[in-house]
C-alpha cells in the first residue's frame, strides 16, 4: 500500500513467499523496472515481486538503500564535508562486503538484478562471478554455467578439435 | 567444493540474456572457452554484443593465428541482426594473420551493423629493438594491409600503430582511408622524409603520440578533436615542434617532454589559435623547464578557459614560484596540481641531460587576487622556504581556496630497486609527532585557517596511515 510517512512516499513490495517489505518510493526507483511502474502509474498498491524470495528481496533492498543518491530522500550519512571520492570509496568497501554470500546467493542476485533492472548491482554481481571463474578448469566453468558435458564423446573430439585454441 | 553447493547450483539456471552479460565482462576468448563447455551453451557466443581480443604481448606471440582463425570464425557465424556495439582487436602483422583479419572485419563491416571498432597493430618485433629496416619493412607490411583491406579500415572508429616509418604520403592516406576514425595512436612512429606531419580529419576526437619522431606536427582542420597528448615527442625543428590549426573544440592537451635543451616553448604562441583549452597538463620528465613563464597580458587571451593545470615531474631543487605566471593569466583555474620529483626509472642513470636552473618569474602586480582557485594540491612537498612560500603566496592571492593538500615525494617501487640509494633518501616532511605538532602550527599560519590542508607522506605503509592523522 503506498503511504505517507514524514512527507517521503513509501511503496510495498511483496515477495511471492507471502512477505512485505515497506521501502521509500526513492529506493524503489533503484530498479529501473519499479520505476517504470510507478512511472506508468501501475503501483497504486503492492508491487508483487516474482520469482525473488524475502531472502534475496530483503538483501536487494539493502542494496538499494545504500545506494540511493544522498541527494535523494534519505537523507543519508554525506554532509558538505565529506568529499565525494570519499563517499565513492565508502560505498566500494560496502560493496565488498556486501557480496560476500555464497554462489547460490549471487546468482539469486544476478537474477533479481537483471528482473528488477539494477545496473550497479548486476555490474557488481556479474563482475564477481567474473572474478571468480576467469583462469578456471573446464569443469568449474561447467559447474557456473550449471551446465554438464552433455555431448557424446565423438561429437567431444569434433568441438575440441575446432575449438583447439580453447582447450590450450 | 560440496555436492550439496553443486546442486543447488545446477537448479539456478541463468537467463541468456544474464549469461551474456556476464560472458561479455569476459573477453571474447574466454567467453568462448566458457560457452565451448556444452551443447546448451556453445551458440552463445554468436549472440554476443561486444567482440573484445585483446592479449597480452607474450600470448599474442604463441596465439595471433588463433585470434585471427577466432576473428574470422566469430565474425562469420554470428547473428547478423545483433549489432555489435563495440569490436576491439589486438594482432601482429605476421603471415597473413592480420590479412584474415582485415578480411573478416571488412565482410562483417558490409553486412552488420558496428558502432565501434578498434584495431590495435602490432608489428613482430614487439621489444622495441628494431633496426630502420625493421621500420620500414612494418611499413611496408602496413601499407600493403590498409591498401588490401580498405574497407575494414574505412569503419575503424579507434586505430593504435607502433613501431612504423611513414613515407611522405603514408600518413594522408591513413586519415584518408579511415573516414570513421575517432582515435588515433601511433607509438614509435616516424616519418623521417617529412618535414611536416599535417593532420585534417572531419572527426578525429583523440591524437596520441608516443615516443613519436616527426620534425614538425601540424594539426589542420580538425573540427571534432578534443583530446591531444604528445608524449616524449622527439623532433627535429625546435622552432615549431607542435602547430595547432583550426581545432575549435580541442579542451584537453597533454605534454610530456624531458629533451629540449635550450629553447623554451611559449603558450601564449602555441594556443594562439586554442583558446578553447580547458585541461592542461605538462610534464618535465623530471629535467629543465621548457615552458616559458609568460606576463598575464600576453598570456590571458588564451588561458580564458583553463580550469585544470597539472605540472607534472618538475625538477627537484628548482623553485617552483614561476608556476604562479599560469594562475596569473587563468582566471577560471580551478584546479592547480604540482608534482616535484625528480623520477627517471625508465633511464639508465639519474644524471640529467641539462644542467636544471631556477626559472625566472617576477609578479606581474603585487596585489594579485584570483577568485577561482578551488584546490591546490603539491606532491614532492618540502616544509621550506621555496614551498612554504609558494603556499602562503598562493593562499595570499585566492581568498577562496577550498583545499590544499601537501605530500611527500612520490615513491616508485621500480626506483628504489634500479636506483637502491633513492630508498634511502632523507624524508623531510614531518616524522615524530614533535614535528607534525610544528607544521601543524607553520602550515596553520600561512594559509589562516581559510582551508582544509592535508599534508601527508607517500613513504612507506606505515606513513601512509600516518597521513590520514596528519590532517590539519
Amino acid at each position: 500500500m503506498a503511504t505517507r510517512e514524514a512527507g517521503k512516499k513509501m511503496i510495498m513490495l511483496k515477495s511471492p513467499d507471502g512477505m512485505e517489505f515497506e521501502v521509500e518510493e526513492a529506493v524503489a526507483m533503484e530498479s529501473q523496472t519499479i520505476r517504470k511502474m510507478i512511472e506508468d502509474d501501475c503501483a497504486d498498491t503492492a508491487i508483487l515481486i516474482p520469482n525473488i524470495n524475502s531472502k534475496i528481496l530483503s538483501r536487494v533492498i539493502e542494496y538499494c538503500n545504500k545506494h540511493v543518491p544522498t541527494t535523494g530522500a534519505t537523507g543519508a550519512a554525506a554532509s558538505d564535508t565529506v568529499a565525494p571520492a570519499a563517499l565513492a570509496e565508502d560505498l566500494k568497501i560496502w560493496d565488498a562486503e556486501f557480496i560476500k554470500v555464497n554462489r547460490a546467493t549471487r546468482f539469486n542476485l544476478i537474477q533479481a538484478a537483471s528482473y528488477l533492472n539494477i545496473k550497479g548491482l548486476l555490474d557488481l554481481t556479474s563482475q564477481t562471478t567474473i572474478d571468480t571463474i576467469s583462469d578456471n578448469s573446464l569443469e568449474e566453468i561447467r559447474s557456473f554455467l550449471s551446465t554438464k558435458n552433455d555431448y557424446l564423446p565423438e561429437e567431444e573430439q569434433t568441438i575440441r578439435r575446432e575449438n583447439q585454441w580453447a582447450f590450450q | 567444493m560440496s555436492i550439496q553447493l553443486l546442486k543447488v547450483d545446477r537448479l539456478i539456471k541463468l537467463p541468456d540474456d544474464v549469461l551474456l552479460n556476464i560472458l561479455e565482462r569476459l573477453g571474447t576468448l574466454d567467453a568462448v572457452r566458457t560457452c565451448v563447455v556444452s551443447r546448451q551453451t556453445l551458440n552463445l557466443p554468436a549472440l554476443l554484443s561486444q567482440i573484445v581480443i585483446d592479449l597480452g604481448d607474450l600470448d599474442l606471440q604463441r596465439k595471433n593465428r588463433g585470434v585471427a582463425d577466432m576473428t574470422d570464425k566469430i565474425l562469420s557465424t554470428r547473428s547478423p541482426q545483433i549489432p555489435i556495439r563495440n569490436l576491439k582487436l589486438r594482432f601482429i602483422m605476421r603471415g597473413d594473420d592480420h590479412l584474415k583479419i582485415g578480411r573478416a572485419v571488412a565482410l562483417a563491416m558490409a553486412t552488420q551493423k558496428i558502432d565501434a571498432a578498434e584495431f590495435d597493430i602490432l608489428t613482430k618485433d614487439i621489444y622495441y629493438r628494431r633496426s630502420d629496416a625493421d621500420l620500414l619493412d612494418s611499413a611496408k607490411l602496413f601499407n600493403n594491409f590498409i591498401g588490401e583491406c580498405a574497407d575494414a579500415f574505412a569503419g575503424l572508429t579507434r586505430l593504435h600503430l607502433q613501431n612504423l616509418r611513414f613515407g611522405e604520403s603514408d600518413i594522408p592516406n591513413i586519415l584518408a582511408t579511415c573516414k570513421r576514425l575517432e582515435s588515433l595512436r601511433l607509438l614509435h612512429c616516424d616519418a623521417r622524409k617529412l618535414p611536416v606531419l599535417h593532420v585534417e580529419h572531419a572527426r578525429l576526437v583523440e591524437l596520441i603520440f608516443a615516443y613519436a619522431k616527426f620534425s614538425t606536427v601540424e594539426l589542420g582542420c580538425l573540427p571534432e578533436l578534443r583530446r591531444m597528448t604528445l608524449h616524449r615527442w622527439i623532433f627535429d625543428n625546435l622552432d615549431n615542434p607542435l602547430i595547432l590549426g583550426y581545432a575549435p573544440q580541442l579542451s584537453k592537451l597533454t605534454l610530456a617532454h624531458a629533451f629540449i635543451i635550450n629553447r623554451t616553448l611559449k603558450l601564449s604562441q602555441l594556443l594562439v589559435n586554442v583558446p578553447s583549452i580547458s585541461d592542461l597538463h605538462l610534464d618535465f620528465q623530471s629535467e629543465k623547464v621548457w615552458v616559458l613563464p609568460e606576463c598575464p597580458k600576453v598570456l590571458a587571451p588564451v588561458l580564458g578557459k583553463l580550469r585544470r593545470v597539472n605540472l607534472n615531474n618538475l625538477p627537484e631543487e628548482c623553485d617552483i614560484a614561476w608556476t604562479m605566471f599560469l594562475l596569473e593569466a587563468a582566471p577560471s583555474l580551478e584546479e592547480l596540481c604540482i608534482t616535484v620529483w625528480d623520477h627517471k626509472c625508465q633511464l639508465e642513470s639519474q644524471k640529467s641531460y641539462s644542467q636544471k636552473t631556477d626559472v625566472n618569474w617576477e609578479p606581474s602586480n603585487p596585489g594579485f587576487k584570483h577568485n577561482n582557485l578551488s584546490r591546490l594540491t603539491i606532491f614532492g612537498f618540502q616544509p621550506n622556504d621555496n614551498f612554504m612560500g609558494y603556499v602562503s603566496r598562493v593562499t595570499e592571492a585566492v581568498e577562496n581556496i577550498k583545499e590544499v593538500s601537501l605530500y611527500d615525494r612520490k615513491v616508485c617501487k621500480h626506483c628504489v630497486d634500479k636506483f637502491p640509494h633513492l630508498g634511502v633518501r632523507p624524508w623531510s616532511c614531518p616524522q615524530t609527532s614533535e614535528e607534525v605538532d610544528s607544521f601543524r602550527l607553520e602550515i596553520a599560519e600561512v594559509i589562516k585557517g581559510r582551508a582544509m590542508a592535508v599534508a601527508s607522506t607517500h613513504k612507506v605503509g606505515h606513513d601512509l596511515k600516518k597521513a590520514s592523522d596528519n590532517s590539519i
